[in-house]
């Protein structure tokens, strides 16, 4: 059975924990995502690729935080999660 | 520790007890792609750790893949020629592993002037390459390998040679061979270097291509510049477009210079003025020009008051970022623009109370000599250390570091430390309202770089690559509002930032930001054109994500459309 949002958002909470404790406590947008390389993609650059495409979610935590000279700087870890709640990357900026 | 030599190709199968490792090592020749496939006992963690020429160790490495799993796979491309030591770790867990590794034939991409070094170990082997052509264009192709051997030279149109089909072919009894063809047809052509008898290591060249002409397309709005500067300061303008056009002729560049919105710069085309506020009219002009003109290069001129981006939708949704400026799709001849095909830059005016430096960058543009030393300064937030010194690897010459803010603020930087250095890389964070850089260590953000750093900073002709998020955002900037103007306005040769949020990893292995700037260090150091190597640069990143993961996910997107490039595209870099 697919893990619900509720259920998602607990299990990666410890990872945000452990290496984005800043953004840990924000509420995540929870978004589905699929991978479908388009046409051109795999012609340009002479490529052959699976016809199916992958679906996973995305947690995407963010925040604003104050820099020392009082500017506000975007803060955004992005989590992505197969369908059994395995991450499969995370990326920030 | 015994690192064992493996074949390509070859699948051992070991064991490891909890917490050893064992090493191995592959040779590999340049520019090839290396799979490296570990495949360890159910429910364990095994991990496995790369590096190039040197032992690898959990502490020294160039790759590494440390998921949960005792399964890990690593893909390197293209890979340096030499010694490539694998160690695998058994984290957690023990048990049987196989590792095998895996170099599939594929054709390497030769560009003009390249030579590229190729190994053939055994009589009756085949190494293939393709370049890339266009209609009339002469082409030499170079082979030189052993004295003892006899390689020959085959090549194709469209399709990869054999010993019996084939459109040239050169075979002596020697290993030196050559062969012209003197109007080659646009596409393809395919190469292969074939072992008749012997073995051992050669180069194949593809010398200058003598082409009809070298063309470079300007195109800008000429009623967007007399309204934003004034009848007589578009005149100081267009003296200066002249001198930039002079100065290509006399390197052999013909320079073409069209307005989007004059009839009389389009007529000779059969083409019309276009909305000069449409990017999609400006994109279909740019298609048109290219069917007539067949330009190598194109230079946009002007920030986006004059010549628009485009606003893309932005992949990564749910960021804060609702669109993307981008010049993508310019630089695509299709509706796929995720992938470059053009060789394109712009250089971008600011404020139009800063008509001076708009004209000082056309000046430096018309002196063609981007001559610096090839020293470099580089500075990381502290958070990202690690994944920093991986992007810096190509341009970091003995003993050059990486600052790191914290602890180091702007005002630790004397300008001793930036003058004369030709290479400057910033992994830092920005804003979209703040001209200034920032560290990370924990929850501060200290101010890292400025454009007061660089104010008595002698940065003539330094290439500037910065991963901060809206590093190259100019839209309603003054010089001194946007980091990537002020470094123009230095003289600096070449800008290559994001216009919105950028993302990129911890650590190694490079991802997204870190990826494609690594990946474009890496071709301006092979000597091309900023153009070229911009293009190129997303070319191989696009591959490199595809080969790891069979996808570009939605940030992988991001970051090929929201990275430009403020240079003129047909200049270069050269180290003094």
């Amino acid at each position: 059975m697919a893990l619900t949002d509720k259920e998602l958002k607990k299990m990666i909470k410890g990872y945000m924990e452990e290496n984005s404790p800043e953004l840990a406590d924000e509420e995540p947008v929870i978004s589905v995502e699929s991978y479908e390389i388009p046409e051109g993609v795999a012609r340009k650059l002479g490529v052959s690729l699976p016809k199916s495409a992958k679906t996973v979610k995305v947690l995407t935590y963010k925040k604003m935080v104050t820099a020392e000279d009082g500017a506000k700087l975007p803060i955004v870890t992005r989590v992505t999660v197969d369908e059994d709640g395995n991450i499969i990357k995370t990326t920030g900026n | 520790m015994n690192f064992r030599e493996i074949s390509i190709g070859e699948k051992i199968t070991d064991s490891l007890s909890k917490r050893e490792s064992k090493g191995y090592l592959v040779r590999v020749d340049a520019n090839r792609k290396l799979t490296i496939d570990l495949r360890g006992p159910a429910g364990q963690d095994f991990d496995l750790y790369i590096k190039h020429n040197e032992e690898a160790s959990t502490l020294k490495w160039d790759y590494k893949r440390v998921t949960t799993k005792a399964d890990e796979i690593i893909t390197i491309e293209p890979t340096s020629a030499g010694s490539y030591y694998i160690l695998v770790y058994a984290y957690r867990g023990s048990g049987q592993f196989s590792l095998s590794t895996e170099v599939p034939l594929q054709d390497v991409e030769i560009v003009p002037s390249q030579q590229i070094k190729g190994t053939l170990t055994a009589s009756k082997e085949a190494l293939y390459y393709l370049i890339k052509t266009k209609e009339g264009q002469k082409i030499t192709l170079d082979l030189n390998g052993p004295l003892n051997a006899d390689f020959d030279l085959y090549v194709r149109y469209g399709e990869r040679p054999t010993n019996i089909n084939y459109d040239f072919k050169s075979y002596s009894g020697s290993s030196k061979e050559k062969i012209i063809i003197d109007k080659a047809k646009r596409g393809s052509y395919f190469i292969m270097v074939y072992s008749y008898r012997g073995s051992g290591e050669f180069t194949l060249s593809a010398l200058p291509l003598e082409e009809a002409e070298t063309v470079e397309l300007i195109i800008t709005s000429k009623e967007k510049l007399r309204t934003k500067y004034g009848q007589a300061e578009l005149g100081q303008i267009e003296a200066k477009i002249a001198d930039y056009i002079n100065a290509l002729g006399t390197a052999g560049i013909i320079a073409k210079l069209a307005y989007v919105d004059d009839a009389a710069s389009l007529s000779p085309y059969g083409l019309s003025p276009v909305d000069s506020d449409s990017p999609e009219k400006i994109k279909e002009l740019i298609d048109g020009l290219e069917e007539k003109l067949n330009p190598r290069h194109i230079l946009i001129l002007g920030g986006p008051s004059i010549m628009p981006f485009f606003s893309l939708t932005n992949p990564a949704g749910f960021d804060g970022d609702r669109i993307v400026h981008s010049d993508s799709p310019y630089a695509s001849r299709d509706s796929d623009y995720l992938i470059p095909e053009r060789s394109l830059g712009r250089l971008p005016d600011a404020k139009e109370s800063e008509l001076p430096f708009f004209l000082t960058l056309l000046s430096a543009a018309a002196s063609r000599v981007r001559r610096a030393d090839k020293v470099s300064f580089g500075m990381t937030a502290n958070v990202w250390t690690d994944a920093s010194q991986a992007v810096y690897v190509p341009i970091k010459n003995a003993g050059e570091i990486l600052e790191l803010s914290p602890p180091v603020r702007h005002g630790d930087l004397p300008v001793a430390r930036l003058n004369r250095k030709g290479y400057f890389y910033f992994n830092l964070h920005g804003g979209e309202d703040t001209a200034n850089w920032y560290g990370q260590e924990g929850s501060s953000y200290p101010v890292a770089f400025t454009p007061d750093n660089i104010q008595d900073a002698e940065v003539r002709n330094a290439v500037v690559c910065c991963e901060a998020c809206y590093g190259a955002n100019i839209v309603d900037k003054g010089v001194d509002e946007a980091l990537s103007l002020k470094f123009l306005a230095k003289d600096a040769a070449c800008f290559v930032g994001s216009t919105k949020i950028a993302y990129g990893p911890i650590e190694p292995p490079s991802t997204e930001a870190d990826l494609l700037v690594l990946k474009f260090f890496e071709r301006i150091k092979e000597g091309l054109t900023f153009g070229d190597a911009f293009m190129k640069a997303k070319q191989d990143f696009a591959r490199e994500c595809l080969a790891a993961r069979s996808r570009l996910d939605m940030t992988e997107k991001k970051t090929l459309i929201e990275f430009v490039l403020f240079a003129d595209p047909s200049s270069k870099m050269e180290e003094a």
